[in-house]
């Protein structure tokens, strides 16, 4: 660096002064950030902000208090009790659980070890419909099912009891998983079957590979484009299947290292660009477009998977007898939480932008912002 | 003939494939000790039986050959999944080519984490889990290769058994009209189906339902119009099927009230006889000859 510096132009070499040459370095400085700041500036990520909101106790109350607040009420099994809150944290109902409890946003149905009739009641404990079976209810995107007493089959019927489809297999069912339109059944013999809303057959599908077929768990996307399975064992596989004129195929398969003899949770996010799937200790995030796959590890064993459907966080429960580890991820994979609860009951649900935690007997509402 | 020699010849590889044990008590002298609750078929509210269920104290489960566990499930460390009248349960796949549940096992005694069993080996112990209503292991046998839930009664020893089946009434029935045949031996002529209430006798007496025998034969005037054997139950177009011989759904075949619909015969002006012959495992045989007086 001199005191000068030559500009080289068409007319020759000329000569500058000092305070010249100091102007003209702060013009070019600022020249530069504003090209930056307009042409090539990366926006910061966005922070996940938890506002915890309210906290409220779950006792026994058989009464079911009318719902004053804006939001329809909030459904939960915590321990030994099952209900509704107010999203303001008022306590609708909890009544003790008998053998089990079917729950949802629209209905329940409470049932015995070994019911014969089933009563569908509203959250305000009006009877919707009954439904006379031996089978167990189970809720699953709102739709009202019954796995036959030894999973042979299943039956859908709407909230006041009525027949949808019924349907058998050809040996016991091992997992299951439906959106608003499509069901994907995974049986014992390895077989995977994709059924319509009307319980016809879409699709089956004998995932090979593995030394021993069974499938182990299965998630439909909600906009059915994709069907995934993790199925086998020695070695056990990750499937997901696309939507094609004529039925399910293969879209991605990828050998898994778990060993897992139970059954394995799956889920897709809302806008089905996401699948993500259990395996040891570890959450794993594929992106069905990128075909790559983010990893977290997690501690305990895994109890629940949830997705928002607003903001698409995904919130992983895990933990053993007597503490919950709470982890927050957002596809396509940044951690934004891990946090460990003593209790030995747990409860985790998405509403809106709120996350509802439940540990013991209490129910926490934190709400979820990112800033 | 030619399906009973494939039958036949089917069951004898089983028997040389498999050595198959009863997954309570090994000892040969004690089996007898354990009651058999409802067999394989049994109608149970107006679905058959997958398999055997034993009214057993708690006690160890043993795998009933060596194997790879493929699946276990426990309705408390996998609370938000798919719950069932199962309960917990555990499928040990023998040999790629047949696998055994072991279901209503105590809540928690499944190791999950293991992956094979030796023939013998405790696995679990016998609960309550599910829907079971008093302590028991109910075990089934599903056949990986045929694709169907097979009676395990056909591949492991017999157990002692010396009382006849019971033919506890039978009925004539068309549409909404029904007649008990203790109460009229009198008819109309016509097409009639013929639905009895039978039970094999050698039962826990806290059983629901009618226990079912083995194979059960329906005669008119000395033909076979139906023979119905409880020995497999597989899925054909989204239905179970019972009777595999005449491919009969359970939703023809069982009453949600127990009864089991043996067949239809026709009736024509005249005397007819009704013959209802039931066998059990044990060989033991029960059999009814009405007259019947069609108008």
């Amino acid at each position: 660096m001199g005191l000068y510096f030559r500009k080289r132009c068409h007319e020759g070499v000329f000569y500058m002064t000092e305070e010249k040459r100091h102007g003209l370095e702060i013009a070019g400085l600022v020249f530069l950030f504003l090209v930056y700041f307009f042409g090539f500036a990366q926006g910061l990520n966005l922070e996940l902000v938890l506002n915890p909101t309210w906290v409220m106790t779950v006792s026994e109350q058989n009464e079911f208090l009318p719902n004053t607040s804006k939001s329809s009420p909030v459904p939960f099994a915590l321990g030994s009790y099952y209900g509704y809150f107010a999203t303001d944290g008022k306590l609708l109902n909890a009544k003790q659980i008998d053998a089990g409890i079917a729950i949802s946003d629209d209905a329940f149905v409470s049932y015995h070890k070994t019911p014969d009739s089933l009563s569908i009641l509203s959250p305000s404990n009006s009877l919707l419909g009954s439904v006379p079976t031996r089978a167990y209810p189970y809720f699953d995107k709102d739709r009202l099912f019954f796995i036959q007493e030894d999973r042979s089959g299943v039956f859908e019927t709407t909230l006041s009891g009525q027949k949808i489809f019924q349907k058998d297999f050809s040996s016991i069912i091992t997992a299951f998983n439906t959106n608003t339109t499509v069901s994907a059944v995974g049986l014992l013999e390895g077989k995977l079957e994709i059924l319509d809303e009307k319980g016809a057959v879409i699709s089956t599908f004998s995932p090979g590979g593995s030394r021993l077929p069974v499938i182990l768990g299965t998630a439909v996307s909600p906009n059915s484009n994709f069907v995934a399975a993790i199925s086998g064992a020695d070695p056990e596989r990750l499937l997901v299947l696309s939507k094609r004129k004529t039925g399910y195929q293969v879209l991605f398969h990828e050998l898994l290292p778990s060993n897992f003899r139970r059954p394995v949770q799956l889920a897709f996010s809302s806008d089905s660009a996401y699948l993500f799937y259990e395996q040891e200790n570890t959450i794993c995030i594929l992106d069905l477009e990128k075909r790559t796959t983010q990893r977290f590890v997690y501690s305990g064993t895994l109890k629940t998977i949830s997705v928002n459907k607003e903001n698409d966080l995904i919130f992983v429960l895990s933990g053993n007898s007597n503490t919950a580890n709470i982890s927050a991820f957002k596809a396509p994979g940044s951690k934004l939480l891990a946090t460990a609860i003593h209790g030995s009951e747990f409860y985790l649900r998405q509403k809106d932008n709120s996350i509802y935690i439940g540990i013991d007997s209490k129910i926490l509402r934190i709400d979820a912002k990112e800033m | 003939m030619k399906k009973l020699i494939c039958v036949l010849l089917a069951t004898l590889c089983f028997s040389l494939l498999y050595s198959l044990d009863w997954p309570l008590l090994l000892a040969s002298d004690t089996k007898k000790d354990i009651p058999i609750a409802a067999t394989f078929g049994t109608n149970q509210g107006g679905r058959p039986l997958l398999g055997i269920m034993f009214e057993t104290p708690e006690l160890p489960v043993y795998a009933s050959d060596s194997g790879d566990i493929v699946f276990s499930f426990d309705p408390e460390s996998n609370a938000n999944v798919l719950q069932s009248g199962l309960g917990s349960f555990v499928a040990i796949n023998h040999n790629k080519d047949i696998t055994s549940v072991y279901a209503h096992l105590k809540t928690g005694s499944v190791a999950s984490a293991k992956t094979k069993a030796d023939k013998g080996e405790i696995i679990a112990f016998s609960g309550n889990s599910g829907s079971a209503r008093k302590n028991n292991l109910y075990f089934i046998l599903f056949d990986q290769l045929r694709k169907r839930y097979v009676n395990p009664s056909m591949f492991i020893a017999k157990f002692t058994d010396n009382k006849n089946p019971l033919i506890k009434t039978i009925y004539l029935v068309k549409g909404t009209n029904e007649y008990n045949l203790a109460q009229t031996r009198v008819t109309k002529q016509g097409s009639w189906d013929v639905v009895a209430e039978i039970e094999d006798s050698e039962t826990a007496s806290w059983a629901e339902g009618n226990i079912a025998p083995y194979k059960i034969s329906l005669l008119l005037n000395g033909t076979i119009k139906a023979q119905n054997n409880f020995d497999s139950i597989h899925e054909k177009d989204g239905v179970l099927i019972v009777f595999p011989k005449n491919e009969v759904p359970y939703t023809s075949a069982f009453l949600k009230d127990g009864r089991i619909k043996l067949g239809t015969v026709s009736f024509l002006r005249g005397k007819s006889n009704l013959e209802i012959i039931v066998q059990d495992f044990a060989g033991n045989e029960r059999s009814v000859s009405i007259p019947i007086f069609v108008e």
